[in-house]
């Protein structure tokens, strides 16, 4: 089963369990560090070097440097959605009601 | 082409999402735009920016570093508006009305659009991909300008337009509460209870001796002393009001009218002093003032060149019995277009200025004096109350500039203007001497340095003044064979300074 955990210090809180058929509000998991750093170095994200890279080109601008400190370390961008299609939800919810 | 450059919505996104996959060169793209002086956004696109970033980037960060994000973000781009002035029927508003909005916005500031968009690339003559966009040669410096007042303005272009629209939409163009509220703002900066803002710098000379006559403080036939070293202005105020001016030999150290050849000139029909705070530094109007109270004179500063220059705590415009102010475009604090102002601490004086300047009219329809049109008009006194809280800044960065010169150069045929390093010199301009003068502008001229010379006619040569071209004033004829200014403003580099005195260095 696949589930979406949020992380909290050294442990995982998994926050939607209505159709996953227990009768819990929420559980912890603990992970196996040796398992978290090789997970870490799977999903650990290709932009955000480069991105570390271009800050230290232009010798630390305030905006790169902000988004390197709040960026997660996973991120990448990838959809399969248009700008427009995006908008278009987004109009929806301010002004579709 | 110019080297301005405005980015389409894809492309802010690109940078805001860090849309790698989508966009591969994003970062490229980044790091070139950093390199440029300005870029720009228009301000027809900031709410679709807006509505697809914080959609799509709350997946990935909460909403107050968003927020925070898409400030720093604006930070990095000049925003330009989005004009009122629409045709309808042009082709690309009718095929898509967003993309005309963004050309029309570039169009106002000469900006190519950079897009991944290649609808809006094949629709529009100003968009360029970014390929097309990093193939560009990096432009390579053109030289140094003596004053790139667009770029000055350019700095102030938020404020400008809001004062624009304001006066526009106010529906009242002529003596209203722009023009009080600068009266006001300007006296306090000088440290004056009362400015009365005129037409231009002369209008604001010639209008205080006129109303010095009108107040029985000078008649026809007076002498004036006024330094003979100074643009021709100074001298007009004076003849245009049938007064005599006295040409005085500049103390050859700092070009200021000289307060021992002041004493040297002075008879019984002396009745005033204009000294002339020329290129930006103070007269001795300690020593001036000192002999105006001995001789019973009256003392009418120019302070054209001289806003917010101080000397012991007093600013000029504040020394004299009243001064003249230029906000002409080029000055340290300049309109957009012509404006003026008179300073003076004289109640009397400042009314009569006044009513001189409006058909010699106290109150409407009723005329005491045969006055002139000459008011400085809504427009521009709110441009000018936009630019204002900035002058000491810009003063600051003009005396860095000079304080780089006076260190750097170090040709032993130039001679450095004579600065103490103190707040007396506002740098309108940074004049040096030097015997090979016109073959010292030639050269720099070749290395792509542009100079002036300030001024290449001394009055007393005019044609304007031909009873006086035979007159000798050895110290002012060779002042005016050799003084050069350099490139001198508040937006220049320290590089583009460097360069300077490389070259001049090397003449």
């Amino acid at each position: 089963m696949k589930v979406k955990v949020i992380r909290q210090g050294s442990s995982y809180v998994i926050p939607i369990l209505e159709n996953a058929d227990l009768e819990l509000d929420s559980f912890y998991v603990e992970i196996d560090p040796s398992l978290e750093t090789m997970l870490l170095r799977a999903g650990r994200s290709d932009t955000l070097v480069k991105l570390r890279k271009l800050n230290d080109a232009l010798g630390g601008d305030d905006y790169l440097s902000f988004k390197l400190k709040h960026l997660p370390e996973n991120y990448n961008y990838t959809t399969s959605r248009s700008d427009d299609d995006i908008l278009a939800d987004a109009l929806m919810e301010k002004y579709g009601k | 082409m110019e080297n301005k450059f405005l980015i389409d919505v894809n492309i802010a996104l690109d940078i805001l999402l860090d849309r790698l996959d989508a966009s591969p060169r994003t970062y490229e793209l980044f790091q070139r735009l950093k390199s440029l002086p300005a870029v720009y956004l228009s301000t027809s696109q900031l709410h679709t920016i807006a509505f697809i970033f914080f959609k799509e980037g709350k997946k990935s960060r909460p909403l107050y570093i968003l927020q925070k994000e898409w400030q720093l973000f604006l930070k990095l781009f000049t925003l330009i508006k989005t004009p009122a002035y629409l045709d309808t029927n042009d082709p690309l508003f009718q095929r898509d009305t967003e993309d005309y909005l963004i050309e029309a916005s570039a169009k106002v500031v000469g900006a190519k659009i950079i897009t991944r968009d290649t609808a809006f690339l094949r629709a529009s003559g100003h968009a360029v991909s970014i390929d097309d966009f990093l193939s560009l040669p990096v432009q390579e410096a053109k030289g140094v300008a003596f004053l790139d007042l667009k770029a000055i303005n350019q700095a102030h272009t938020p404020g400008l337009e809001r004062a624009f629209d304001e006066v526009l939409h106010s529906g009242w163009y002529i003596q209203g509460q722009q023009v009080k509220a600068f009266e006001s703002e300007f006296a306090a900066y000088c440290g004056t209870p009362f400015c009365i803002g005129v037409a231009n710098g002369l209008d604001a000379l010639t209008l205080t001796l006129r109303a010095w006559k009108e107040m029985g403080r000078l008649k026809e036939g007076d002498k004036i002393l006024v330094p003979a070293n100074t643009y021709i202005a100074s001298v007009l105020a004076i003849t245009e009001n049938r007064l005599i001016p006295v040409l005085v030999e500049p103390d050859p150290a700092t070009f200021n009218i000289s307060p021992s050849e002041i004493l040297k000139s002075l008879d019984s029909k002396t009745k005033a002093i204009l000294p002339v705070h020329l290129y930006g530094q103070m007269a001795d109007m300690s020593a001036i003032m000192d002999i105006a109270k001995k001789h019973d004179l009256l003392v009418l500063e120019d302070a054209a060149q001289a806003h917010g220059a101080v000397i012991g705590g007093k600013k000029a415009g504040s020394w004299g019995h009243a001064a003249g102010f230029s906000f002409y475009p080029g000055k340290n604090l300049g309109a957009l277009g012509d404006a003026g102002a008179v300073t003076t601490l004289d109640e009397e004086l400042a009314l009569t200025i006044r009513a001189l300047g409006n058909y010699g009219s106290h109150k409407k329809y009723e005329n005491l004096y045969q006055g002139v049109n000459s008011r400085l008009d809504e427009m521009q006194a709110a441009l000018l109350r936009v630019k204002l809280p900035y002058l000491d800044r810009d003063i600051e960065k003009r005396q860095a500039v000079a304080r780089q010169y006076m260190e750097g150069i170090s040709h032993p045929e130039i001679l450095l203007p004579a600065w103490k390093g103190d707040a007396s010199h506002v740098f309108h301009l940074f004049v040096l001497r030097c015997r090979k003068r016109d073959a010292l502008q030639a050269y720099l001229a070749e290395k792509g340095i542009q100079t002036l010379i300030h001024y290449p006619v001394p009055p007393h040569k005019q044609k304007a003044y031909a009873a006086w071209n035979g007159m000798e004033l050895s110290l002012t004829e060779q002042i005016h064979r050799e003084v050069l200014s350099l490139p001198m403003g508040p937006d220049i580099s320290p590089v583009m300074v460097e360069n300077v005195i490389y070259s001049l260095n090397h003449f």
